[in-house]
This record gives C-alpha cells, structure tokens and sequence, in this order.
C-alpha cells in the first residue's frame, strides 16, 4: 500500500519534470502550449496527492484550462501579424 | 480495504498510460493529434480524480473532476475556433 503511493507518486514526479523540460526546450510553440496544458493537468493531480484539493482546483481553472486557451488565442494572433507569404494578402491564416 | 487498493492500482495504471501518451504529444504529425492527446490526458485525469477519491474517502475530489472536464471542453473549443484553420478566412 505504501509502495503503491510512492510510485504514484514518483511516476507523477517523473512525468512532472519531463514535461516541463520538454515545454521550455521546445521550439515549436504549439507544442509548448499543449505541453503546457498537459503539464497542467499533471500537476493538478499532484496537488491533490499532496491533499491540497483547493489548489488543485484553482490550477485546473487557471494553469490548464484559461491559460492554455489564451495562450491557443494568442498564438493565432501571432501568426496573423507575421507574415508568413510575402506575395499574397496579409490576412491569411497560418498553421503552427 | 480491498477496494483502497484497487482504486490505487487502478490510478496507477492510468497514469501509466498517460505516459504512454505523451509519446503522440512529442511525435504527433498534426496539431490534432497533439491537441486530442491534451484533451485524453483530461479525460484520464478525470478518472484518476474518480479512483483517488474513492480510494482516499474522499468525496471534494468529484468537483475537482467536474472542474477538469469543463475545462477540457473550453481549452477543445478554444483549439478548433482559433488555431485549427486548414482555409483561409477573413479575421473578425
């Protein structure tokens, strides 16, 4: 039983830290972002193995769930002001 | 007692799997397959939440499960209304 929570726990921690280093090394920024979501969730669960359950609650609305979508808005809105064709109209659409 | 134990060998495996997961995040072709793999590591979260709480007695965890799966939703529509654009369309 208690070897089950320290791998839970461990298997979390590991999870943890490769996600985060994945999402600060990466180039592409759509995959930081959804790194990011996901390092999120993950560390939403953490929080409620460390029994702090309010915690929990706040990173799931705030870390995963408004960041990662305001961080997909701003990336569009990045890709509308570069410009990605030099020939055609300014307000095409690029895909990350 | 039996069941402290399932649910804690049950949430194991899923979080197992969530890291069989993140081998699509890493090689997805597509910002789909990227972005459907955040929305199944929201889904198994929810249901570790479910194991977890059963498992602890403790009943807060469901509305820490609720909060997961709206919040999946709106980071999904989020995903298909501003970045998934395979044509172009005139802003605003």
């Amino acid at each position: 039983m208690s070897f089950l929570q320290w791998s839970i726990d461990g298997l979390l921690a590991l999870t943890l830290l490769w996600l985060a280093w994945q999402l600060l090394t990466h180039p592409d920024l759509f995959r930081a972002i959804v790194l990011f979501i996901a390092f999120g969730l993950i560390m939403a669960l953490v929080w409620v193995r460390l029994a702090a359950i309010d915690i929990a609650l706040a990173e799931a609305v705030i870390g995963a769930g408004l960041s990662g979508t305001a961080l997909l808005v701003t990336l569009r809105r990045m890709g509308e002001r570069q410009p990605q064709q030099r020939n055609s109209e300014p307000h095409h659409d690029s895909e990350a | 007692m039996a069941l402290f134990d399932w649910g804690l060998v049950l949430s194991e495996i899923l979080i197992v799997t969530i890291m069989v997961g993140l081998i699509r995040i890493v090689r997805g072709p597509t910002a789909a397959d990227r972005m459907l793999t955040a929305q199944l590591f929201g889904t198994t979260s929810v249901a570790i939440l479910l194991l977890l709480g059963e498992a602890q007695d403790n009943p807060s965890l469901q509305d820490v499960a609720l909060i997961f799966a709206l919040l999946a939703a709106i980071t999904g529509i989020a995903f298909v209304r501003h970045t998934w654009n395979t044509e172009p369309e005139t802003h605003d």
